[in-house]
């Protein structure tokens, strides 16, 4: 092979495999289509804690943390991610029982553009 | 001079390049560690339910040691392509190991496709040691470590790849004012009873504008050789820290570090290793 066609075939090969990898961000990123065959997207940890719930305890007015209240271990192993304010006023039942109180949370969720979203308001009472 | 001219000559200039073979020689050998490292464990004998796993364990296992150990180089990474991307796009996206669809391994194939393009067995490889066996039999010098570099630059590619359209996708309110980084942190670490405000809040917004300017930045300026200097060793400690810092980065941050072998210059790449061997 001559050296004008080696260099040819190696320019075509740059050109198309950097090409080649763009297909599946531009696909699937940028147009919103599925995956093609063989491609890969780049979003990187885009599923993690998407649908989380952030909240602030409080018990008669004061701000409790469920940790000191029922202790790291069950906070941990009980429900230490809330994913819903369903699950939010669920995980303020042990702390109804453990303080007896007028137990009250802020809660806010992650939206469906990843900004949060006020779920539960201070309003509610979550003790029965 | 117009830009067609000048991209003309860069792209041949690109495709006549040549130089020291030894990056791509420690890219071969790290990226055939770095797919024992991900996978074997998946692939040995007693983990088959049938024939064609014990199959796809032989071929791993076969491909990936002829591959570190740099017999036909090239030859070998090609084979050892051939495995991963069966792995990954047939296993993988079949359903049977969906683990096998992630990123890092979705990388590590096409880091390992890109390499069979390039002289990677011309040092540090089995490849070699018969060569300057055979010059020393015929009494004349060893060949010269180097080799046709022209597709280096797509191992290159590859990485500002992921950098850019990883930066793309940051590029979005729910990321750029915090929040995304607050629920990875409150996902990993922190629990839902961890409400980010004031400086807490501003830190996450800093943070993840920072991180994705940088992603940007080093797409683009890995490519700039005065640029190397800060933005190497920039890169490295932020994949250092993802992989301290987050789970499930598995082989992702050690290959992309690799990968930054591809910006070096070849060149100062091998006198480094004389002067460290």
């Amino acid at each position: 092979m001559d050296d004008t066609r080696a260099v040819a075939l190696r320019v075509a090969a740059l050109v198309g495999l950097s090409g080649a990898l763009q297909i599946g961000p531009v696909a699937h990123q940028l147009l919103g289509l599925p995956l093609p065959p063989l491609t890969m997207s780049w979003s990187m940890y885009s599923g993690v804690g998407r649908d989380l719930c952030a909240v602030r305890w409080r018990a008669d007015g004061r701000p409790v943390s469920r940790a000191d209240v029922l202790g790291a271990t069950a906070e941990a192993g009980g429900e230490r991610l809330l994913h819903s304010p369903e699950a939010v006023r669920l995980a303020a039942r042990p702390l109804c029982e453990a303080l007896q109180a007028d137990v009250r949370a802020e809660a806010w969720c992650a939206g469906p553009d990843g900004r949060w979203v006020v779920a539960l308001g201070p309003e509610e009472r979550l003790c029965p | 001079m117009s830009v067609r001219d000048a991209l003309d000559r860069q792209l041949t200039a690109l495709a006549r390049a040549e130089g020291s073979t030894r990056p791509v020689a420690l890219v071969r050998i790290g990226l055939a560690l770095l797919l024992w490292s991900r996978f074997a464990d998946e692939l040995q004998p007693f983990t088959a339910l049938g024939p064609a796993w014990l199959a796809l364990g032989a071929a791993f296992y076969g491909a990936t040691t002829w591959m570190l150990l740099g017999y036909r180089a090239r030859l070998a990474t090609a084979a050892t392509a051939v495995v991963v991307w069966i792995m990954v796009f047939a296993v993988g996206r079949s359903g049977a190991m969906f683990s096998w669809t992630h990123h890092h391994t979705t990388l590590l194939a096409y880091a390992v496709a890109l390499l069979a393009l390039t002289p990677c067995g011309g040092s540090l490889s089995l490849d070699r040691w018969l060569a300057v066996r055979a010059a020393e039999r015929a009494g004349t010098a060893p060949p010269p470590e180097r080799g046709p570099l022209w597709a280096v630059p797509l191992l290159g590619v590859l990485l500002s790849t992921v950098y850019f359209w990883g930066a793309i996708d940051k590029c979005t309110v729910g990321f750029l004012s915090g929040a995304r980084l607050e629920l990875i942190w409150m996902d990993v670490y922190a629990g839902s009873d961890f409400v980010p405000t004031g400086p807490v809040h501003l830190a996450f917004a800093a943070a993840s504008i920072a991180v994705t300017a940088l992603e940007f930045v080093l797409a683009f300026g890995l490519w700039v050789g005065r640029w190397q200097r800060w933005l190497v060793p920039v890169g490295l400690a932020t994949h250092a820290a993802f992989y301290l810092l987050l789970p499930q980065v598995y082989t992702f941050s050690c290959t992309m570090a690799l990968l930054y072998l591809a910006f070096l210059d070849p060149g100062a790449v091998s006198r480094t290793l004389d002067r460290l061997l």
